[in-house]
């Protein structure tokens, strides 16, 4: 710190001595007098000659563009980036913008125009190494003595200045040297704002390697493992050890049928086909025909699949002599339960056009194979009739 | 009646208790930061500190369990979680609302208890935070309820009261904490002039910024001051606007109601300064402040709410009469069940505890006896919780299917957390009992007879 004489404080002890004082030197010193108070004085900016308070534009200032800010945010999302209709509105439905507008308009005019504004734009602050700050007479002015202080820059004028404070009434003065230029004296707080500053720093650095941890926490597992039961998991809660269970014996599937039959050649025997063979009934089983069927055995049913030769199984020619014989049971049941490598279709194709199916085999059978009479019966027919349109069952 | 007579009578009545000079109540007010605690608020901390501290075991518990360890289940998904987030909400608006409603009307009583009331606003905000976060079901994802530029290229929802309600509560609470600071600052830097110790000294000098008190400082400052007041009133009128939003916009009957926004805030008024007056009755007595915190002051806040508490009482008739008169069947429903099904225990404590009780500091006597008015406030404080548990879980647990009627009934786990919030809410008072002026002094001082320059000294 300078050993410069910077301010002659003159400590009074209430505000109207001060103002009377002020009055008194305002003529001698205008602009280098100021005043410091534990509380505000009402009128003394009046007294000292300041100018008005230009915080209310700093805030105005903030306010707008915190207005701005928000609804023009939230207009670009809803119009342009991320354009979602919600409850049958407009996608800039304005009315539901402004309680966030108006969060943020306050938002910023409070804290960057009001607060920031004022301590750190306009006054200065912090400002740590003023020199009034450690005078004797600081605890006083926060206390209840009211100064009023002339900037000096010579002892002389110290003297002057000192002189006019007493006649002035103060019944105490104090000269302070120094200077009053930001960070020209010792920072008041420095350690432990350093102090402070690393532990932030290392507590961040802390915390961001404990983060990679996170995921890896049993607590926080983000509901990876959860008590519920879960296919193909072991599941130590039953005695099997495994999470899915087998239907117990005699289960019958919602849709499906009671099977008494245990073979084709039994199923030949026990079952007749239920369906009548219209054309809406023969238009369903080529349907299916071709949906399920036609890959393996082929358009015709001769067992030419559509497959690639590395597929080495050899369908079944449905006009072999054996299964132009075997009653419709048989065929229902080849369906349902598979043959061979042939999978079972009970759980994909509905009963009734298994038995669609059935009758369209039984049309493939007879065309495949057909007399005359069957041609002249055909060609007197239109051929359309038999198409892809799906029917019921 | 002599012309002295009368202008004595007229004149405003002085804001302490006896002559106070500006140095005794610095004396007054600074005395518990720069004494060692007395045994009594060692064994007070201990206490709420070890509530707190369950409090947060059983979050943790609930995040490693799951939400399924509270009561909150089909139908009622809002139970107590969300009833403790608005009634905490609610208790921290008395401080705003001293602090900037009041000064704005130049109240000038607010002086002395306004610090404290803030101080409780941030700390009642504090508590009720947690709840939304730990409602979210996964926590760590609490911050998807901001809006920030992600990778999934979603943005929340604008047109939702719910986003509404971030905003609302977090601009809230930090305009609040800094409207806060902004008054402690000179009084940090009577802390700081003040202290012997030099880990203080560092620690008020930082905080206060170098406050100097120059005349051109507080010329800015206070502007500042009364634009962050102008600011905070509306604000605070918006929050609880804004979470009772979070039910009107709903079509649940009993909750899709026009009355709700500013019978949400006269509410919330109401239980804020029950709150306070409950707080302030034990701090003015056990700090001894009760010369600045007189008993005109307690008298002022009993009739605040009693004023809120009919405003209340209006609401909830007004509701009842509008379930009639809007002939809707299953608004008019809700209420006959709020009145007389499951939930009438819950329905008529409120009622009493809001309504009726309150009603008796219609007498002077009451109201300037601190052992009615603790145990009114207290009634308060307890109907107003009812007030949110009543409007959640009444709405919820009967609604438009019959088949999915339900019972909300709280867990230990809620009961637990709900207790650790007020561990929470009380250690921070204690804490901040001892280590920062519960008067603003500096505010005070301007205000006691003979402050402000004038020809006879004592000047309003």
């Amino acid at each position: 710190m300078s050993d410069r004489p910077f301010l002659v404080l003159g400590l009074f002890e209430d505000a109207t001595k001060l103002v009377h004082a002020i009055r008194a030197l305002k003529p001698a010193y205008g602009e280098k007098l100021e005043a410091y108070t534990p509380y505000p004085i009402h009128g003394i900016e009046k007294e000292l000659g300041l100018p008005k308070s230009h915080v209310g534009k700093i805030v105005l200032t903030l306010g707008l563009s915190g207005l701005t800010l928000a609804l023009g945010f939230q207009s670009w999302v809803f119009t342009t980036d991320y354009q979602i209709q919600f409850g049958g509105k407009p996608y800039f439905s304005w009315a539901s913008f402004v309680p966030i507008v108006f969060e943020v308009t306050v938002l910023l005019a409070c804290i960057i125009g009001a607060v920031f504004g004022m301590l750190v734009l306009v006054n200065k602050l912090p400002h740590y190494s003023h020199p009034i700050l450690s005078s004797r007479s600081m605890p006083k002015i926060t206390r209840d003595r009211f100064a009023l202080a002339v900037s000096v820059d010579t002892a002389e004028e110290a003297t002057a200045a000192e002189a006019a404070l007493r006649q002035a009434g103060a019944p105490e003065t104090e000269l302070v040297h120094g200077t009053d230029e930001l960070g020209s004296g010792p920072l008041l707080p420095l350690k432990p704002v350093l102090a402070t500053v690393i532990l932030c720093v290392l507590a961040g650095l802390g915390t961001w390697h404990l983060q990679r941890l996170w995921n890896k926490l049993p607590l926080i597992s983000i509901m990876d493992e959860q008590t519920k039961v879960v296919p193909f998991r072991a599941n130590g809660f039953y005695p099997d050890g495994q999470s899915m269970r087998q239907a117990v014996a005699g289960t019958v599937a919602r849709g499906a049928q009671y099977v008494a039959w245990t073979s084709p050649e039994e199923a030949g025997t026990m079952l007749s086909n239920p369906l009548a063979a219209d054309s809406v009934v023969l238009a369903r089983g080529r349907r299916q025909y071709e949906t399920h069927c036609l890959v393996c055995h082929g358009q015709l049913g001769d067992g030419k699949k559509l497959l690639s030769d590395k597929y080495t199984g050899a369908p079944a020619n449905l006009h072999q002599a054996r299964l132009k014989e075997a009653p419709d049971g048989h065929f229902y049941a080849v369906i349902s339960a598979g043959k061979n490598t042939m999978a079972g279709y009970g759980k994909d194709i509905p009963a009734a056009d298994r038995w669609a199916i059935v009758h369209y085999v039984r049309v493939l059978q007879r065309a495949l194979d057909a007399s005359d009479a069957d041609v002249q019966v055909a060609a007197s027919r239109p051929v359309a009739a038999v198409g892809t349109q799906g029917g019921t069952h | 009646m002599s012309h002295e007579a009368v202008l004595a009578e007229i004149r405003p009545k002085p804001l302490v208790v006896g002559e106070v000079s500006l140095g005794a109540v610095d004396d007054a007010v600074y005395a518990p930061m720069e004494s060692k605690p007395p045994l009594a608020w060692w064994v007070a901390l201990a206490f709420t500190s070890a509530l707190m501290l369950m409090g947060f075991a059983l979050i943790g518990y609930t995040f490693y369990q799951g939400i399924g360890v509270w009561g909150n289940n089909d139908p009622v998904f809002w139970g107590w979680d969300i009833a403790n987030f608005v009634f905490w909400v609610g208790i921290g608006h008395a401080g705003t609302l001293i602090s900037a409603v009041l000064f704005l009307f130049r109240q000038r009583w607010r002086n002395a208890i306004a610090r404290l009331a803030e101080a409780m606003t941030i700390f009642a905000v504090m508590c009720a935070a947690i709840y939304p976060a730990i409602h979210v079901g996964r926590p760590w994802f609490a911050f998807w309820l901001f809006p920030y530029p992600n990778q999934r290229g979603m943005w929340i929802n604008f047109n939702s009261p719910l986003a509404w309600d971030v905003f609302a509560v977090s601009t809230y609470f930090t305009v609040s904490l800094f409207f806060w600071y902004v008054g402690l600052i000179p009084d940090l830097a009577s802390a700081r002039d003040r202290t012997k110790s030099k880990v203080q000294k560092a620690i008020y000098g930082a905080l206060s910024l170098g406050w100097r008190g120059a005349a051109r400082h507080w010329n800015h400052y206070e502007k500042a001051y009364m634009i962050l007041a102008g600011l905070a009133t509306p604000l605070v009128l918006s929050v609880h606007s804004i979470v009772s939003f979070d039910f009107a916009t709903s079509v649940i009957p009993g909750w899709h109601t026009t009355i709700f926004p500013p019978y949400f805030v006269a509410g919330a008024v109401f239980s804020g300064f029950a709150m306070v007056v409950t707080v302030l009755v034990f701090v003015r007595k056990i700090m001894r402040l009760d010369h600045l915190i007189t008993m005109d002051h307690m008298e002022v806040m009993n009739k605040v709410i009693l004023t809120t508490g009919s405003i209340v009482g209006y609401a909830y008739g007004m509701e009842f009469f509008i379930a009639w008169y809007g002939g809707v069947p299953y608004e008019h429903y809700v209420f006959m069940n709020r009145a007389t099904g499951p939930y009438a225990w819950a329905y008529w404590t409120m009622v009493s505890c809001n309504v009726v009780f309150p009603q008796l500091f219609w007498f002077r006597k009451i109201r300037r006896s601190i052992v009615a008015m603790f145990i009114i406030s207290i009634f308060v404080n307890i109907g107003m919780w009812f007030e949110r548990f009543v409007i959640i879980a009444t709405s919820l647990h009967r609604d438009f299917l019959p088949s999915s009627w339900g019972y909300f009934r709280p867990t230990l786990v809620d009961m637990g957390i709900f207790a650790g919030t007020f561990g929470l809410f009380f250690t921070m008072i204690l804490l901040f009992s001892r280590t920062l002026p519960v008067i603003a002094t500096a505010e005070l001082k301007a205000v006691l007879p003979g402050a402000q320059p004038g020809h006879g000294g004592h000047h309003e």
